[in-house]
């Protein structure tokens, strides 16, 4: 990680990396995430299902699995773990403008603010600074496919919650009465508008949401790949899901013990075989 | 202080609480203040100065200035903050114009002394701090005026800022705003309190037509000491025209020692 990056992600929980995909790598990619979205249900590969998310959107395509890896955020994932990386989940979201009904409104909690800390507590996760560098044993990387603009919606953080020793109050955020889904604008919470071939890591202890997505001409699209220490807990993908992968991606998925360091972890770029 | 305001202190670092003057006094202290702007440097109090764009000690040109320092929004949460042993060490009074146009610097007390001379910590439930600043504001800031920035998060960074990652040209007096940086913009009557342990500097002030005036009023524990040792920092002159519940928020003190204006809820001043 540069200083810079080591210093933002220490002080607001994220990183906003700009154009890591550029050109036909982002344009290969992009058509792989649509060949997954326009698939048929019945039509998708063993392995493949949509719940909510396109389960395991990452093994859809080689040109996807290999950003588990990608040469941008490969660094970053490594020093976060302290070299000792497991990939332990990698689907595809997409938000349309008809995710809410029309008239429908949020009970509680506008924008879902969520973070491990809450759902699992404080205990269930850690973020440490030792020796000039950051450990995080929980992270999620998004690749952004398409792009978000100032007014779309999307991803909301609070910065610096990802070294809050207090409980969130349930009424930190107030529900905009008149649009009855989104919270009413605060600066407590920032709205990240990455583009196409951006990508956004968060720590899962930093408190985050979503907007509603307003665009009614595009979705937003990204794949949310997840990472953490090899010896925390094991993979669950299903076998023809393994039986995609590459020896490389094999290695990222798998558990290993704390004094074990991966192949590829002594790599500074990986290539699928 | 509220469970909101200890979870947005501690997040953040910084506190922006609205409305905190009642129309009473926010009209008594703005008006203090233009009798002081209007006030020929020769004939200001003992101890106020004229200083570039602030009047030092400008809290004490009268007592509805002097009397926000113990204000009963803000008391109840400086005592807090500095775990019952508060005491004032300073206040600025700050008029800003637009003939200013540079950009003051992104600075906090860690940049400035070093990492091992301020503290933040939570601890029982509850936070402890030892150098804070109030900042009264007594005009309208609004978004594009420019003002105070803050990073948020910032008063528990564990890394030095990288030189030139917010403002790369501090030439340019209309800079991009990086989205790790909040323009804090309060209307006339808001307090915003800082850890000095947040990185934070102004903006250019840019309305030709209003001006930006504040009060800069700082705290630390009783017991905290710098070169200056265990002595009150204000100038005797100043001392001299305080009330007593005043003055005894800016005397130093031991430790374990609890000063009587901590023991109350509400101070209110004795005026002779």
């Amino acid at each position: 990680m540069t200083p810079e990056q080591r210093y933002l992600f220490d002080v607001t929980g994220y990183l906003h990396l700009e154009n890591v995909l550029t050109g036909d790598a982002l344009q290969e990619t992009q058509e792989a995430i649509d060949r997954y979205i326009q698939t048929p249900p019945d039509a998708l590969p063993p392995g493949f299902e949509i719940q909510g998310l396109h389960q395991h959107g990452f093994a859809f395509d080689k040109c996807l699995e290999a950003l588990t890896l990608h040469p941008a955020t490969w660094p970053i994932i490594k020093e976060l773990t302290f070299n000792k990386p497991r990939f332990a989940r990698g689907s595809l979201k997409r938000e349309q403008h008809t995710d809410w009904e029309v008239g429908e409104r949020a009970r509680t909690n506008p924008g879902g603010l969520h973070c491990a800390r809450d759902d699992h507590g404080w205990y269930s996760t850690l973020y440490k600074v030792k020796d000039g560098r950051i450990y995080c044993d929980d992270f999620v990387a998004f690749f952004y496919f398409t792009d978000v603009y100032p007014g779309d919606g999307g991803l909301i953080v609070i910065p610096g919650s990802h070294k809050s020793e207090f409980q969130r109050p349930e009424d930190l955020l107030t529900l905009d009465g008149e649009d009855g889904i989104d919270p009413e604008p605060n600066p407590v919470f920032t709205n990240i508008t990455a583009r196409a071939g951006d990508v956004v890591i968060i720590s899962e202890l930093l408190t985050h949401g979503v907007l509603r997505w307003r665009p009614t001409d595009q979705d937003r699209r990204i794949l949310v790949l997840r990472y953490k220490p090899q010896y925390m807990g094991t993979h669950a993908f299903p076998q023809p899901i393994i039986d995609r992968l590459s020896p490389e991606t094999l290695e990222l998925v798998a558990s290993a013990g704390f004094q074990h360091t991966k192949a590829i972890v002594k790599q500074d770029i990986v290539h699928l075989s | 202080m509220t469970p909101k305001q200890r979870y947005l202190f501690d997040v953040t670092g910084y506190l922006h609480l609205k409305n905190v003057l009642s129309p009473e006094e926010l009209r008594n202290t703005q008006a203090a203040i233009e009798r002081c702007r209007q006030t020929p440097p020769d004939q200001l109090p003992p101890g106020i100065h004229r200083n570039g764009e602030g009047f030092s000690y400008g809290f004490s040109f009268d007592k509805p200035l002097e009397a926000l320092t113990l204000h009963p929004v803000t008391w109840p949460i400086i005592k807090e903050l500095t775990g019952g042993k508060p005491r004032l060490n300073r206040g600025t009074l700050a008029i800003n114009t637009h003939e200013k146009r540079e950009i003051t610097r992104l600075h906090c007390a860690r940049e400035g002394f070093g990492w091992q001379t301020r503290r933040y910590e939570v601890k029982n439930g509850q936070i402890f701090a030892n150098d804070l600043v109030a900042f009264f504001y007594f005009t309208d800031v609004f978004p594009g005026d420019g003002g105070l920035v803050v990073i948020p998060g910032s008063h528990k960074s564990e890394f030095e800022r990288p030189e030139g990652l917010f403002f790369p040209d501090l030439g340019n007096p209309d800079p991009d705003l990086h989205p790790a940086m909040i323009n804090v913009t309060p209307r006339a009557g808001d307090v915003v309190l800082i850890s000095e342990l947040l990185t934070h500097g102004v903006l250019g002030w840019k309305p030709t037509d209003r001006d930006r005036r504040f009060l800069i009023l700082r705290y630390k524990t009783q017991y905290f000491q710098d070169e200056q040792g265990n002595k009150n920092p204000l100038p005797e002159e100043v001392l001299a025209r305080l009330s007593p519940e005043t003055l005894e928020l800016t005397e130093p003190a031991f430790y374990t020692d609890v000063k009587e204006i901590a023991k109350q809820e509400t101070v209110t001043l004795t005026i002779d």
